[in-house]
Parts: structure tokens; C-alpha cells; sequence
């Protein structure tokens, strides 16, 4: 074919999952993202606040009371993507230093109810672990049990 | 890994430029890695 063409660019397989924190101050609007990595069935999960300007931002600090909560809702969210797709991995790793201990603290708390449907993994380096608290991961990997 | 502050003074990015960061870290963390051998959790009967 030999017709003039446009340029034309193939967008990221991604998902997109989004809630409101609520307190008693205020709303802040969430919005997970994960997106296809280089593994297809690889999914790398993102959290953002959505600013009062629309733009998504990885670093905020809403301070809404509401960390539990929001942290179940992002859980939650990892079993519906699952429950979808229950072949694929979600992968994903803090921002920074405190936010990745945290998950780790989160994921140790919950471990007993998440392994009853899924399981989850630590990479360091070249390896990957199932995951045990108290040991400092790179990433962290969840999937369900049939994977 | 990188530390708030290290964020903080970065540059600006937006939305999708930070869902492409984070996509190229987590790609280049996932090409060291082999998923087919994962490890497999023993369960109450195996022990």
C-alpha cells in the first residue's frame, strides 16, 4: 500500500481503578493504575492522588485519616484485577523508602487472609522469595494460587 | 531506591510520565527475574 499515512503510536495495555478518600475535612480522589510490563501478564500497579488540577501525583500526602482504608481499598482492588484476569501478576513497589516499608508492614499484617486466595512474592535482585515480614524486598509480586 | 527527598527535588512529572517511570523500574527489576520458577509456599498438609 502505497497511500500517505498518518503517524500513529500503540498506547500501553493498562487499567485503570479509581475511589474517593473521604473524611470529615475533605475528599481526595485515587486512582490506581496498572499497566502491561515488558512481561505480558505482568501488571505494574501504581497509586496516585488526582489534584485538585487533574494531573496524578505518586508523592502526596493527602493526610486524610484514612491510610487503613485506603490501603484495604488497594488490596481489594488487586482481587478484582485478579479475579479477572487469574493468570497475571500485579507487581508493584513503594515510591520511596517509608511508603515501600510500609506495604511490607501492610502485606505482613494481612498475609494469613491474603495466602488463603493468593500468594505473594519478594524480588532481590535476581530472586524471587515468597514474601516473609521482616525482610527488605525490591518489588513485590501477588498472584493467585493457580498461577 | 530513591528517598522523598530525592522525589522532591526532581523534576515535575506528569501523571504519564510518572506511570512510564515507574513502568521502565519495574521492567528493568522484572527483566532479572525468571516468574516460571517461583517458589511454592508449603501448606499445613506438606509439613
Amino acid at each position: 500500500m502505497n497511500e500517505h499515512s498518518y503517524p500513529f503510536t500503540l498506547s500501553r495495555r493498562e487499567f485503570c481503578y479509581e475511589f474517593v478518600s473521604v473524611s470529615a475535612e475533605k475528599e481526595v480522589k485515587k486512582v490506581v493504575k496498572l499497566s502491561q510490563t515488558n512481561l505480558p501478564n505482568v501488571y505494574n500497579l501504581a497509586l496516585f492522588d488526582e489534584l485538585d488540577t487533574g494531573k496524578l501525583c505518586d508523592m502526596a500526602e493527602s493526610n486524610n485519616n484514612d491510610l487503613k482504608t485506603i490501603l484495604a481499598t488497594v488490596i481489594k482492588i488487586i482481587e478484582d484485577f485478579l479475579d479477572r484476569s487469574p493468570k497475571c501478576f500485579v507487581a508493584f513497589r513503594g515510591s520511596d523508602q517509608r511508603r515501600q516499608r510500609l506495604y511490607r508492614i501492610v502485606i505482613a499484617r494481612e498475609l494469613s487472609e491474603i495466602i488463603e486466595n493468593f500468594e505473594v512474592f519478594g524480588g532481590i535482585e535476581t530472586q524471587i522469595f515468597l514474601f516473609k515480614p521482616n525482610v527488605d524486598y525490591e518489588f513485590y509480586l501477588i498472584s493467585k494460587h493457580e498461577n | 531506591m530513591k528517598t522523598k527527598k530525592d522525589y522532591q527535588s526532581a523534576p515535575r512529572l506528569t501523571g504519564e510520565q510518572i506511570v512510564d517511570k515507574k513502568l521502565k523500574e519495574m521492567n528493568e527489576l522484572l527483566s532479572k527475574v525468571d516468574l516460571s520458577k517461583l517458589p511454592t509456599r508449603q501448606t499445613s498438609n506438606q509439613k
